[in-house]
């Protein structure tokens, strides 16, 4: 139970439509959802755009297993945002409000950050203008979060053979346990970065030193499709909004009838 | 000039640190010629390869005297980015030199600051990986490759500026013995003759039959330059902190023995 | 005795890192596990001491089932000494980071024995410094020390020879033959050719999971080199040429040869 997963939010090569988008359709796309899910209030709209994005994420990236594990590491914080607004407000509907745009949201970043690897990402940043020295720090802390979590695997692992138990006994015991994972992980991180810094200026790496990306990107037909149709059906919702939740509701309570009869 | 690496009475004290970690060191190393830099962990060889690749003195501070040239430059003067350009420097630990997700964009990092147009940076990198054997690692990602993978990726991550040197700090301390076997074939044949290298390892019998000359260094000081089979009477007589393999000592012992008894005694 | 019953293991629920591997670890024997990087030595010496639980099949140790026995319960018989001493290291001085782990397992006067193994593995005069400013040897043995002082039934090491030189090195093959006097079991995953055929015992070669090869020390020096090669191991010098004295008819077996090549060169070095 120990093993410290991340490999749920991991960029994974993949042979789907989705990672051959330029990463700046991606990221432009993801943002619209992202938008539209704050803007909108109404539930079954909400409903709508996980259908949306449930679809892009399956059919056009292939992510089933992984979305999956995706959802089911984030349950326990959607579960604890319906709790919370469930005791403020005492109606369960109204609460869900909150965690259907909290799944929303989620998703809207896996259509990006899922199916785009880190250096593509830098370099989007690149583009967008940003300095290398902060693209890099993106891309790298990106790279070596995993690195830290398997780190931190193994320093429980060594902890948990000289017999520490992590959780138990009393606070002073628990604190103590808790700094023996914490010391090595700091010592070892800072070394690490370290050895990252001293690898950036071996291999030539200067502030505000002139750089051409090795990879070009080029935004071709398809990514052109996947923003048009996205942000068409955004701005759909967002005029017609009102009529489509009377359709849809409808839809849904004719269903709901036609389930009790 | 014979010379590639030409120290001069070099001393190094780290920051905050109680003792000198180089003490006096004088040292020449020949282009073309392979050398094998040992000594006991903690005497100071990753230290002076710090100071060959000019981590020393613009990366880690401390006090610095004497002098280091390195193909005619000198490394207090110039700075690592160029010395780079000379002297490819491996060191302990792959997964910390791997900056980039994808192999190819790893190998051609340092070709992106240096004015090059797309296709010229590609040309460079496939023709690299094409000499290393790794032609089929193109695409992948860093993180799924083996170890042996990862560490013939850095390698020619380092070549494409074409060096006139290569570093390599305890390459066999993440590979199998095999893999060891692997990486020395790949240096005999990929690795130009005119190019110097310069291998830091304590482990004596992978490397023996390998380089043309050792390089012991103990707290700090060279204790010996020469044949690696010398080096070994030289041990045979003083007390050292090296792991000799079993077969070296067992024979250099005998001869002791042979010849202080004679052999019928 | 520790027996791991048709193991199977997968991280991910896909591959299998772990297929089929059964073993049985006696008391007073050595065994080595060896196999090139990425064969699943680390992943199957993890199911030691319970950190990870089988997919399939069982590890009993003393009878205990790893799926049913707390990991600090199982630590206390299977001591595993990993690859990177710093992953353990939290305490301010050598000997509280010693004296810390005789007291996670009990042991009586914990720092009166926390000194006495001090002693032991030569390292008092390191007694108030923090570990993280010891040599990457001194971590090291620091780090066996640690994990012996308790007197656990089953030693693991992992790849112990690494950045390991010299004095060291002697203090390490100590560590391991006062463990096998005393009745344990040692079991050491490496690639080094040299501390395996320093002693008689057991080897085992994994490859891509699987068991491929179970047999003796002395039987490795038969092997032919492109099957090991396979396996990432390469033969020492000295092997080949205990065999060219078989083959040659100086010796008639091998039958404790590689310890006396090891003790002979021992007694030389001190002619």
């Amino acid at each position: 139970m120990y093993r410290i997963g991340l490999e749920a939010f991991r960029f994974e090569e993949r042979d789907a439509a989705l990672y051959r988008l330029d990463p700046r359709a991606k990221l432009l796309v993801a943002f619209i959802y992202m938008v539209l899910t704050i803007l909108v209030n109404s539930q079954a709209i909400q409903l709508l755009i996980t259908a949306l994005l449930l679809a892009t994420l399956l059919l056009l990236g292939r992510l089933g297993r992984k979305l999956v594990k995706n959802l089911v590491t984030l349950a326990p914080l959607m579960t604890l945002v319906f709790l919370a607004n469930y005791l403020v407000s005492g109606d369960p509907m109204a609460s869900l409000l909150p965690t259907q745009k909290l799944l929303n949201l989620v998703m809207s970043l896996n259509t990006f950050f899922l199916t785009t690897n880190p250096d593509d990402f830098a370099i989007t940043l690149e583009k967008m203008g940003m300095p290398l020295t902060i693209t890099l720090a993106f891309s790298l802390s990106l790279r070596f979060i995993h690195v830290l979590a398997r780190v931190l695997t193994e320093i429980v692992e060594a902890q948990l053979s000289r017999g520490h138990r992590l959780d138990t006994g009393g606070i002073t015991t628990r604190i103590r346990n808790y700094t023996a994972i914490l010391i090595p992980l700091i010592i070892i991180s800072v070394r690490k970065s370290i050895s990252v810094a001293e690898t950036l200026e071996l291999r030539g790496f200067r502030e505000g030193a002139r750089h051409t990306p090795f990879t070009t990107m080029k935004i071709g037909f398809w990514d052109v499709i996947y923003v048009a149709a996205s942000l068409s059906i955004a701005t759909a919702l967002l005029i017609y909004g009102g009529a489509v939740e009377t359709a849809l509701l409808e839809i849904l309570t004719r269903h709901l009838e036609y389930m009790a009869i | 000039m014979k010379e590639i690496v030409s120290i001069e009475n070099l001393e190094f004290k780290y920051l905050g640190a109680r003792d000198k970690a180089l003490r006096g060191i004088d040292l020449r190393l020949e282009r073309g010629r392979r050398y094998l830099l040992v000594g006991a962990s903690g005497s100071g060889k990753t230290t002076l390869a710090r100071c060959i690749t000019g981590l020393i003195p613009h990366f880690y501070q401390g006090e610095y005297s004497g002098e280091v040239v390195v193909d005619g430059m000198k490394v207090s003067e110039t700075p690592i980015q160029r010395l780079a350009e000379t002297v490819g420097y491996l060191r302990q630990n792959p997964e910390e030199q791997v900056l980039m997700t994808k192999v190819e964009r790893e190998i051609a990092f340092s070709l992106e600051f240096r004015g090059l147009t797309t296709e010229e940076m590609e040309r460079i990198t496939r023709r690299v990986m094409e000499n290393l054997g790794i032609s089929h690692l193109w695409g992948r990602t860093t993180d799924t490759l083996s170890g042996g993978e990862l560490q013939k990726v850095v390698i020619a991550s380092m070549l494409v500026l074409e060096p006139k040197m290569l570093i390599l700090d305890e390459p066999s301390a993440y590979l199998s013995p095999m893999a060891v076997k692997n990486l020395q074939s790949l240096l005999d044949t990929y690795i130009p003759g005119q190019s110097t290298l310069l291998v830091i390892d304590h482990r004596l019998d992978y490397w023996i039959g390998f380089v043309d000359t050792v390089i012991y260094i103990d707290r700090g000081v060279v204790r010996y330059t020469g044949s690696p089979g010398r080096l070994l009477n030289l041990l045979g007589s003083e007390e050292h902190r090296l792991n000799i393999p079993l077969h070296i000592r067992l024979s250099h012992d005998l001869k002791q023995v042979v010849n202080t008894r004679g052999v019928n005694s | 005795m520790i027996r791991v019953e048709n193991l199977w293991y997968t991280y991910d629920g896909g591959n299998y890192v772990l297929r089929d591997v059964s073993l049985e670890i006696v008391e007073g024997e050595i065994y080595y596990i060896l196999g090139d990087n990425g064969s699943g030595k680390t992943t199957l010496i993890r199911h030691l001491n319970g950190l990870l639980k089988p997919s399939r099949g069982r590890v009993l140790v003393d009878g205990l089932d790893t799926r049913e026995t707390p990991v600090s319960r199982l630590a206390e018989k299977v001591s595993i000494v990993f690859q990177n001493p710093e992953k353990m290291f939290y305490m301010p001085t050598v000997i509280e980071e010693i004296s810390t782990t005789l007291r996670n397992f009990g042991v009586e006067n914990p720092d009166q024995r926390a000194e006495e193994i001090l002693r032991e593995y030569g390292l008092s005069r390191y007694r108030d410094r923090s570990p993280f400013t010891l040599s990457g040897g001194e971590k090291r043995i620091l780090s066996i020390a640690i994990m012996t002082g308790w007197s656990p039934r089953y030693l693991v090491l992992d790849e112990p020879t690494i950045g390991l030189d010299g004095d060291y090195r002697r203090r390490l093959q100590w560590a391991i033959d006062r463990h096998l006097s005393r009745g344990g079991a040692v079991v050491i995953v490496t690639h080094d050719m040299e501390l395996v055929l320093e002693r008689e015992g057991r080897v085992v070669i994994l490859s891509g999971g699987q068991v491929v090869y179970r047999g003796y020390t002395q039987e490795l020096i038969d092997l032919d080199p492109g099957q090991l090669g396979r396996y990432g191991l390469v033969k020492p010098t000295y092997a080949r040429s205990t065999s060219y004295m078989k083959t040659s008819g100086v010796i008639r077996d091998y039958h404790g040869y590689c310890g006396v090549f090891a003790e002979v060169a021992g007694v030389l070095d001190n002619v």
